[in-house]
């Protein structure tokens, strides 16, 4: 079964993902910060992570960084997820190596569903099954 | 010799000689022809009424005296004439004229030998003068000698002389007529030389033969005669041919007399010139006296004049004095008020010349720049500047130019200045440049309040967003998956009105942060080209979907000729579009929202029309403005519909990709139109050529800020 890691440090935000991804027929596992989600993902090997920007201690783009710099988990697909918007920074995460990047706020949670899906669709086609 | 001289001389007896020299005598009618025409030159026949008396007279004088008292006459008329000067006279004649002209009038030829030689040519007249006096002599010479021997002496003295040919005979020397004409040939000194010749050997002759007291009594018969008859010239001519080493008494005489004569002529003249000199003299002096008095009198009233002047001049400068003392002093008020002022702004000021030194600078300038020591040109500022701005270089681009420049935020070092640089032109034609004025602000401290405001706009909005995300997630959800749990249909309103806030809410925090980039230039166009017409389809039916609920129409006319593609980020040309379908739609009640196309030259139009309430006309320039709508006043901001942003951030986006938005019209209770262009995409959907700096960029994918209500 594909797995979706989730790394978000706020509390009712990720309470939110853990209500909607029970809808989905993918695992979820959601973790509050950056050093959770580097080991969790090592673990998991999930298809798909989705990564805050903004948190404490470690940010966003330096999990994505250390995610990247592991072999073990490089190959993982990464999509950034925040609240900022700002090119500059879009930039910077994408080339560290995400693939795309979610405004949280702006985005309904049905349109979410549907993105982590055709990620996880396509994921799917492209590695041979586990 | 006066008139009355010569009358005496006229009966003087003292000179007639014993025996009269042999006269031949005048035809008489000529004689008197000559006469009445000399007399005839006299004007003023008073003057010669003496003389036509004795004219008369002599014509009961002997007529051995006659022929003599008539040349004598003559003589003395002739000088007469030639001493008179009209009106006196007819006109003024010299000797030589005055016989040429008589001999005119007569025929001389008529006249006796001794008168008429007068009006001989000069060398027949010398000829005959000078035979005439060997008359005596000759008869003389033969009388003791006999002919023979005359004519031997005579033949011997003129040979090879002009007057050889002659003819001697004992009543005197003759010439054929035949040779008469020929003495003109011969020069006078020679005819001269040849009667000296003559005249020596016959005196010679008779002095040998009874001794030179008779041969000098022969010879001066002819000479007294002379001097008491002819003209003083013609004596001088006889002596000149006497022999030398007798007459000289007589010469002397003749010479001295001459002389005399000379000398008094000479005195006469120099005393007249003497005289006229004086009396011209005398004239200038009285001119130049009369000049000189006026003069004076002119210098006086000068003098008094330029005392008055003085005393004038005296007072009109204490009075200037007193004028400039208290204007200096109001000028000195008026520079320190003005220095005051210029050093209490807090604006930095600097006043250069033309030549770019420095006339004033302000505390607030030096402060702004870190300027401690005295600075003299503009140039040395530019070190201050961080050489950031060409200092010199805007001065001439005023200066060219007539026209202010204004160099926003200039970073140096921590600090941010703006710089303002203007011409001062003396007049208004802008002919004459006198300088520069320079202004710096410091604004740092707006800048690093911009700034904070800026983060904390971005702070806050991105801090917002994190608990939006939360309430809009669980409100969607719970409208997805759990509404049939809400029984009470009370609950499901109030989750749909959270939900709807919670959006409302996304929205204004999207603009705000929106308004925040545009501003400041941060936001980033994706520049593409774009099939207009197909964006505004899609858009359309999005808003189908999910907009309309009032049985409002909202339709997109075809374009009447196919469209060019424009260049411009698509995802923010559909904000614009929702931006502006949305207003139509919100103030709209009946009928519906039009959008038609338009191609205009390099850009393309979107025409978005309703049939709304329509805009009242005071609100209609406070449209594209920051929290502004379509209403009152700010109490009367219709909070439910929109931010108050949205069409402000159109037109900072539709502008970013440079095109235009604007009111078209709007009618109270008919309706309004906006439209925005979009530059025309060139070949290959290029950008165009005029545009800004931040178009051009690729695609990267974002998505678009939100769907739906």
């Amino acid at each position: 079964m594909k797995s979706v890691l989730i790394i978000e440090d706020d509390p009712y935000v990720l309470r939110f993902y853990e209500r909607l991804f029970a809808h989905a027929d993918y695992h979820i596992e959601l973790v509050a910060s950056g050093s959770e989600g580097l080991v969790k993902a090592k673990t998991l090997l999930p298809s798909l992570i989705l990564l805050d920007l903004m948190m404490p201690v470690m940010d966003g783009n330096e999990v994505l960084t250390k995610l990247k710099a592991d072999e073990v988990t490089r190959d993982i697909s990464v999509i950034m997820l925040t609240n900022f918007g700002e090119e500059d920074m879009v930039k910077k995460s994408v080339a560290l190596g995400a693939s795309t990047f979610l405004i949280k706020s702006n985005i309904p949670p049905d349109k979410l569903l549907l993105v982590v899906e055709q990620y996880v669709k396509s994921l799917d086609t492209k590695h041979a099954p586990s | 010799m006066s008139f009355w001289d010569i009358l005496s001389s006229l009966f003087r007896s003292s000179d007639t000689p014993r025996r009269d020299v042999r006269l031949s005598p005048s035809n008489p009618q000529t004689l008197a022809a000559l006469f009445t025409h000399i007399f005839a030159l006299f004007s003023d026949s008073t003057r010669i009424t003496s003389v036509q008396k004795q004219y008369s007279h002599i014509g009961s004088v002997p007529s051995e005296e006659k022929e003599r008292e008539y040349i004598r006459l003559y003589v003395t008329l002739e000088q007469l004439v030639v001493t008179s000067k009209p009106p006196s006279v007819q006109k003024e004649f010299s000797v030589a004229s005055l016989r040429e002209y008589l001999g005119t009038k007569v025929q001389a030829h008529d006249l006796g030998t001794h008168i008429g030689l007068l009006f001989l040519p000069v060398n027949m007249q010398a000829v005959t003068f000078l035979r005439l006096g060997l008359d005596d002599v000759c008869l003389f010479i033969t009388g003791s000698l006999g002919l023979s021997r005359l004519r031997e002496i005579t033949a011997r003295a003129v040979e090879g002389t002009p007057i050889e040919p002659m003819e001697v005979s004992e009543l005197g020397i003759s010439f054929p007529s035949a040779v008469d004409a020929d003495f003109s040939k011969w020069s006078y000194s020679q005819i001269l030389s040849a009667y000296r010749a003559l005249y020596s050997a016959c005196f010679e002759e008779i002095t040998s033969s009874v001794g030179s007291a008779s041969a000098i009594e022969i010879f001066s018969r002819y000479l007294k005669f002379v001097q008491s008859v002819y003209p003083q010239d013609f004596v001088g001519l006889l002596l000149d041919v006497l022999p030398t080493g007798e007459f000289e008494a007589e010469r002397t005489l003749y010479t001295s007399r001459e002389d005399l004569e000379r000398q008094v002529q000479e005195r006469t003249r120099e005393v007249q010139t003497a005289q006229k000199t004086l009396e011209d003299k005398l004239l200038t002096i009285e001119a130049k006296n009369k000049e000189s008095e006026d003069n004076k009198r002119a210098m006086l009233n000068l003098l008094d004049d330029a005392k008055a002047l003085e005393e004038e001049l005296i007072a009109q400068k204490a009075s200037v004095e007193a004028k400039v003392n208290d204007r200096t002093r109001e000028l000195s008020e008026e520079k320190a008020k003005l220095t005051a002022s210029i050093n209490s702004l807090e604006i930095g000021f600097t006043l250069v010349d033309s030549n770019g030194k420095i006339v004033t600078i302000n505390s607030a300038m030096r402060h702004i720049l870190g300027i401690e020591k005295e600075v003299q040109n503009i140039s040395e500022i530019e070190e201050y500047l961080a050489h950031q701005v060409n200092i010199v270089g805007y001065q001439d681009k005023t200066k060219k130019e007539a026209k202010s420049q204004r160099i926003p935020d200039v970073t140096i070092g921590t600090k941010h200045i703006d710089l303002f640089i203007a011409p001062i032109f003396l007049d208004r034609d802008k002919t004459e440049f006198l300088g520069n004025v320079i202004l710096i602000t410091d604004i740092s401290d707006a800048k690093a309040l911009e700034r904070s405001r800026d983060e904390f706009f971005s702070i806050a909005s991105h801090e917002l967003r994190t608990p939006l995300t939360a309430i809009r997630g669980n409100t969607a959800l719970i409208k997805e998956y759990y509404i049939e749990s809400l029984k009470d249909p009370q609950l499901v309103e109030m989750v749909d009105d959270i939900h709807q806030s919670s959006v409302r809410l996304i929205d204004i925090v999207n603009d705000f942060l929106d308004v925040g980039r545009l501003e400041q230039n941060r936001m980033v166009f994706h520049n593409e080209g774009v099939d207009i017409s197909v964006l505004v389809d899609s858009t359309l039916k999005e808003y189908q979907v999910t907009g309309s609920r009032r049985n409002l129409h909202i339709t997109a006319e075809r374009p009447s000729e196919p469209l060019p593609g424009v260049f411009g980020d698509k995802d923010k040309l559909r904000q614009v579009l929702i931006n502006l379908i949305g207003n139509a739609v919100k103030f709209t009640i009946t009928g519906g929202v039009t959008i038609r196309f338009r191609g205009k030259g390099d850009f393309v139009e979107v025409e978005v029309a309703d049939t709304g309430r329509g805009i009242p006309y005071e609100n209609q320039s406070l449209l594209f403005r920051k929290f502004t709508q379509a209403g009152d006043s700010i109490f009367t901001r219709d909070t439910t519909k929109g931010t108050g942003l949205g069409l402000y951030i159109s037109k900072l986006i539709i502008e970013g990709m440079g095109g235009t938005i604007r009111l078209v019209r709007s009618v109270p209770e008919k309706g309004s139109a906006f439209a925005f262009t979009v530059p025309v995409a060139r070949d290959n959907n290029n950008p165009p050529v005029k545009l800004g700096e931040h178009l051009g960029d690729q695609a990267v994918g974002l998505l678009p800020p939100h769907e739906g209500v």
